[in-house]
């Protein structure tokens, strides 16, 4: 499992379902998330800025779920499952287990 | 800024109405996919392959299958299978592929009795139940250690309350971690799917019947022609000898004789017109007939056909009128076969005329030339009008009068017409009562 690909991908679908819930607000939501960098929101591109992906997926989750409730945690965790599938229970972020 | 409680209540309280805005709007958006699908593809299997693609992919599914129930046999048959990148992968390495296997004894399998016979929605949280003695059980052992499926939902398809089949959707969460709109979500894309398989067969059994119709239709063109040609070349035989007879060919013949070989020539030529007729009208339905169209002057044609008719006419004893209002009659046509025309509704309006006589009209209003022949004849009732310009129909008094009467000229006449984008019909005040037909054609 290339997780260098993996985390971006669980990032966005994170982010695109936030946005189909909540708009482009998603996007800047996701913006003030630190380790993770928004390279080009229209191109829907992200990358990482440290070594370590699992906890800034946390952090994107938590930022939704401060603002928004336990339902767009919910709402994050159900966006991802068969890509976290995927992954050894090890590797999988906290919030999405 | 921090959020106070109050604002933070609201702010979620927005957010789950809006979550449940976002499903709706996934819903839609799925089901007018699948509705377009429906309308484009109407092959069963293309058309199963497209919906279960387009709902395993929107609804994040692991496996959406279609399958159809076939009663006789009390299984249920794959028509498609859609599955995940992993899933399909782990599926070849065990050699299995879902799409395989029929899914017998569906009477004898709980699981999918209650999906099938009581019509309702099941769910199992295994592919083992679902496939237990149809396959390996290493394989499926395989196939649950691999895949992230967690329940396989069972929702039968019901079209006009008989059962289709079952649309099975395998979900990588439990089933219960689905909020209401999106439980709600997947029973709706049942109706859908039911309704686009029921039309795609109903397609495709038009589209069996249409093949079958067509064989049947050469099998009759080639009847038709053979017996047609077989016949008239039967008639051309003895038609040969008579004329050859009256030609003094095998001597002198007597009175008696002469008048024999006469009737006889007169029957075969009627009979060679009689078949002639036929092939015309197999021919012109058939589509086999090449029309030459070219500007045509239609008043010379009527003008021909009166020539040759006025005066056997009279001979009978009718009166032959002639009303041709001045003007230019051109039209674009096959001047061989609007002749065709004109000479099947004069001929039958004197031969359906005992006394009294007809009129030949013909003039132009509008851009449209309008040719007539009215009659004091036979009539036409009005049981008689329906079947008129049909195929073999004829009308009880035309038989009367007439007893050789094919029922192919009226319909020929009418099959020409159509090509040349005109109009043909019939007035009469009944039986007895004469008629007048008329034909419009576009002037050029």
């Amino acid at each position: 499992m290339n997780y260098s690909i993996q985390f971006p991908k669980i990032a966005l679908r994170i982010i695109r379902e936030q946005e189909l819930i909540i708009g482009p607000l998603a996007w800047n939501e996701a913006r003030k998330v630190s380790g993770l960098q928004i390279i080009n929101s229209e191109k829907e591109e992200v990358s990482f800025q440290n070594d370590d992906p699992k906890n800034t997926i946390d952090k994107l989750v938590f930022q939704y779920e401060r603002i928004f409730g336990r339902a767009s945690h919910i709402a994050c965790r159900n966006a991802v499952q068969d890509l976290v599938a995927e992954m050894s229970p090890d590797e999988i972020p906290s919030s999405l287990k | 800024m921090p959020l106070n409680d109050e604002t933070k209540k609201i702010t979620e309280a927005l957010y789950e109405h809006n979550l449940e805005l976002a499903v709706k709007n996934k819903t839609l958006s799925l089901l007018r996919k699948l509705y377009q699908v429906s309308l484009l593809i109407l092959d069963p299997i293309t058309l199963s392959q497209k919906i279960s693609e387009a709902i395993r992919t929107d609804l994040n599914f692991d496996l959406v299958g279609i399958l159809i129930l076939d009663k006789k046999s009390d299984s249920l048959v794959p028509l498609n299978f859609s599955k995940s990148d992993r899933l399909d992968e782990s599926l070849r390495e065990a050699g299995f592929l879902f799409s395989d296997i029929k899914i017998t004894g569906i009477s004898s399998r709980p699981i999918f009795k209650k999906s099938v016979y009581n019509k309702t929605f099941n769910l199992i949280t295994t592919a083992e139940k679902a496939w237990d003695g149809l396959v390996d059980p290493k394989i499926l052992s395989k196939i649950k250690e691999d895949s992230n499926l967690k329940n396989i939902l069972l929702n039968p398809l019901i079209s006009e309350n008989s059962m289709t089949g079952l649309l099975l959707m395998g979900m990588n969460r439990d089933y219960e971690t689905l909020n209401a709109h999106e439980k709600d979500s997947i029973n709706s894309l049942r109706d859908v799917v039911a309704v686009a398989l029921e039309k795609a067969y109903l397609y495709k059994e038009l589209q069996d019947a249409n093949e079958s119709l067509r064989n049947l239709i050469k099998q009759r063109e080639s009847l038709v022609h053979l017996v047609t040609h077989k016949v008239k070349g039967s008639f051309t035989r003895t038609k040969y000898i008579f004329a050859e007879m009256l030609e003094g060919t095998f001597g002198v013949l007597s009175p008696m004789l002469k008048k024999m070989a006469d009737e006889g020539l007169e029957s075969d030529n009627q009979g060679i017109e009689t078949v002639d007729l036929v092939l015309n009208a197999a021919n012109l339905q058939t589509g086999t007939v090449k029309y030459e169209m070219k500007p045509v002057d239609f008043r010379k044609i009527v003008d021909q056909i009166i020539k040759v008719k006025k005066d056997p006419a009279e001979s009978k004893g009718l009166k032959f009128e002639v009303d041709i209002k001045d003007g230019d009659y051109n039209i674009l046509g096959d001047a061989f076969w609007l002749k065709e025309v004109v000479h099947n509704l004069v001929d039958n309006s004197v031969k359906y005329t005992l006394k009294g006589g007809l009129k030949v009209g013909l003039k132009k209003e509008d851009g449209k030339i309008l040719f007539y022949v009215k009659d004091t004849g036979v009539g036409i009732t009005d049981e008689d009008k329906r079947n008129l310009f049909k195929e073999g129909g004829r009308g009880r008094n035309s038989v009367k009068v007439n007893v050789d009467s094919t029922g192919y000229g009226l319909f020929t006449v009418k099959l020409i017409v159509d090509v040349h984008k005109g109009r043909i019909w019939a007035e009469s005040e009944g039986e007895n009562k004469g008629s007048t037909f008329f034909v419009e054609l576009d002037a050029i």
